[in-house]
């Protein structure tokens, strides 16, 4: 056998820098491809961008009453999607609910992420005892629904936009941990974790050089998935009173109120009602197209 | 060979995992002693405890009793920030080139974490280190931002061999390195290693199930079953004149690559599968399986002993005498110990069926023709397990 080296690299064309971009946005690229994920990111966009821009958008104030001109039906009286039972601009009221209602929603997760994550790196990372004890508590929150506990930690915590993002974000906890500490099991078992350890690394280099870059994309992936759930968890909350109060416009709390009126002013209820299932939608197919996009098998 | 000189020395090595709530003893008391510069291969099949043993010198695994001395320091007992100047000493090279490089780091980042960890030189300096142990292992400085998943196996080894080399390290303990490789990059690896091991001189613990890659690059072979070593020596020793039955049949399972030689060749293959490490036999764990057993080898643990020690203790044995001569004289006391109460038995017997099988005066000649070509069929670097299925 002679020096034989099959396997020396071909370096140094230019044409291989081309290769290497166009591979990172191939995965935007999958993800763009399927229409629905299109869709999703298109509405995902749209609703962060109107509750960036709210106070530009809406026509009037959200909150200034107008009692001259109640139940006013949509594209009647400059009102184009009409007023409540206060008088208040629909429209409006729409556009800065998207602000309160992405706010929980993002942050909860954000909150919730921030906790799980540590726990559940942890867990799986040390195992025994410790990781016990974690997963039958996990165990035990798991056995009851996600709002049943937000909305039970929201009573609990009393009726604000903070306890309600403090609320929806606690009840994420377990599923999360859930998925942290499984990512961890999978990647401590991989040598290049064995080769950061044989190299002497400490575990802190471990967890976030090694371990948490490589989890990444099912964390991305868990928490576009989680944001809609924790919306709709929002909107339950305002609508049972115990999410973001009055007279702070909130989908949820609008829908609630709409319900009195129901016969009459239907659109009251259906126009919250549609901006909460487009939100989700969008949220979820969006979620969706990004776990095809970063799945590993594809690329 | 002083006592200085030993970078490492294993005694009574023992791993215990727990299965299910069961002890199992991957690893059987195990003695291994490396001196510098040198190459010993660790040898055996699937599940014999060799990645284990591995592992446990880099306190990968910690050991359930024995004693493993590195550099002259007792490592077995240290705690993990004690252990930290050690594993300078000690850096492994993995199986999977896939699997073995963080995926999110670019080879620059891969290859200076070692020298990071160790807070060796300044940014600069480091990275001029890094570039300088890339093109020893040779590759070219362009691949240093490059992601492991741009690149080929062959150029992952590489890589990962920088990443263990950088440190300068007394011991490396390289893991099946090239058996995930293609052959074809595998002769570039391990020529690249043997290069390496000589311009570096740092002494290698190197494990692998390929008799053909043992007997290119080794020093000393040492090989494994169920957990304990039957036999160890010099390359020599064990690849060409082993004496333990289950080395002999490892040996007669490479193929012969010329087809008439191979298939009239008397092989001494094992019947059966290794046995549960759950429960191993009593007494030879190789009972089970061995031609040569006699009612001893199941009550009985026969202990690794030098040549010459068999000897002594069977020289009742009758008819056989002339042969512990040869024997005697075959093998110097190099070291050259053997785990089985047969031994002298086993090489009469192995000799007896060569003759008595086929024609006689054809099959000694070929016999000698047969050592020829197996020397040939090792130097080829055949994979046994592939190839043994094959045949």
């Amino acid at each position: 056998m002679s020096a034989v080296s099959a396997d020396v690299s071909i370096v140094g064309h230019p044409v291989h820098n081309q290769v290497h971009v166009e591979k990172r946005y191939r995965r935007l690229k999958v993800l763009l491809r399927r229409p629905t994920a299109l869709a999703g990111g298109i509405g995902v966009v749209l609703i962060i961008a109107v509750a960036i821009l709210a106070p530009l958008i809406s026509p009037y104030n959200p909150t200034a009453s107008n009692f001259s001109d109640l139940f006013s039906s949509p594209f009647s009286t400059g009102h184009l999607l009409g007023t409540d039972q206060l008088g208040r601009d629909t429209l409006s009221r729409l556009v800065y609910g998207a602000r309160s209602t992405l706010e929980v929603g993002v942050l909860a997760t954000i909150v919730g992420t921030i906790v799980a994550v540590p726990v559940g790196i942890i867990s799986g990372y040390y195992r025994g005892f410790v990781d016990s004890i974690i997963m039958r508590i996990t165990d035990v929150i798991l056995a009851f629904p996600f709002l049943v506990i937000a909305v039970g930690l929201a009573a609990i915590f009393g009726p604000s936009l903070q306890n309600a993002i403090l609320a929806l974000g606690i009840a994420q906890i377990p599923s999360v941990i859930r998925i942290s500490r499984g990512e961890t099991l999978g990647l401590r078992e991989q040598e290049f974790i064995q080769a950061a350890i044989a190299s002497g690394a400490s575990d802190f280099s471990v967890i976030f050089r090694y371990l948490l870059p490589n989890m990444m994309s099912p964390l991305v992936v868990q928490a576009s998935i989680a944001i809609p759930g924790a919306i709709l968890g929002s909107a339950l909350l305002s609508f049972l009173g115990v999410g973001v109060q009055p007279p702070t416009p909130a989908w949820g709390s609008m829908l609630a109120t709409a319900q009195t009126y129901i016969y009459q002013d239907y659109w009251l209820a259906v126009l919250p009602g549609i901006a909460i299932l487009v939100t989700t939608l969008s949220f979820n197919f969006f979620g969706d197209g990004l776990r095809d996009a970063l799945d590993p098998s594809l690329s | 060979m002083s006592a200085e000189t030993k970078i490492l020395e294993v005694k009574d090595l023992t791993v215990t995992y727990s299965v299910s709530g069961k002890k199992v003893r991957a690893v059987r008391g195990v003695d291994l002693s490396l001196s510098k510069g040198e190459i010993l291969g660790l040898v055996g099949e699937t599940g014999s405890g060799k990645t284990t043993v591995g592992k446990a010198v880099v306190r990968l695994v910690k050991p359930s009793s024995g004693q493993i001395s590195i550099g002259g320091v007792d490592v077995t007992t240290l705690s993990r920030s004690d252990m930290r100047p050690v594993r300078r000493q000690v850096q492994m090279v993995f199986q999977d080139p896939y699997s073995s490089l963080n995926p999110r780091m670019t080879v620059l980042q891969l290859v200076e974490h070692p020298l990071k960890i160790h807070n060796i030189g300044t940014r600069t300096t480091r990275k001029s280190m890094v570039g300088d142990i890339i093109e020893r292992v040779g590759l070219s400085k362009s691949v240093l931002s490059r992601y492991p998943g741009e690149m080929s196996g062959g150029q992952r080894q590489r890589v990962g061999l920088a990443r263990s080399l950088v440190l300068s390290p007394a011991l490396l303990v390289a893991d099946e390195p090239v058996s995930a490789l293609d052959v074809s990059v595998q002769a570039g690896i391990l020529n690249l290693l043997v290069d390496l091991q000589k311009d570096l001189g740092f002494s290698c613990l190197f494990i692998t199930h390929d008799l053909g890659v043992a007997e290119h690059l080794c020093d000393r072979v040492a090989v494994m079953y169920l957990g304990e070593i039957v036999e160890v020596g010099t390359r020599d020793d064990v690849l060409a004149r082993g004496y333990h039955p289950y080395t002999k049949s490892l040996l007669d399972a490479v193929p012969v690559p010329d087809p008439v030689v191979q298939r009239n060749r008397k092989k001494a293959t094992l019947p059966g599968d290794p046995p549960d490490p759950l429960s191993p036999p009593s007494g030879c764990a190789l009972h089970p399986r061995c031609r040569f057993v006699v009612e001893r080898c199941m009550s009985d643990q026969p202990e690794l002993l030098p040549l010459i020690n068999h000897k002594e203790q069977l020289r009742d044995v009758e008819g056989e005498l002339c042969r512990s001569e040869e024997i005697e004289t075959k093998s110097p006391v190099s070291g050259h110990l053997v785990r089985c109460h047969r031994v002298e038995d086993a090489f009469a017997l192995n000799a007896r069926d060569a003759v008595t099988s086929g024609s006689s005066d054809t099959v000694v000649q070929s016999n000698k023709e047969l050592e020829g070509h197996r020397s040939n069929a090792l130097s080829a670097s055949g994979t046994l397990d592939r190839k043994d299925k094959e045949f």
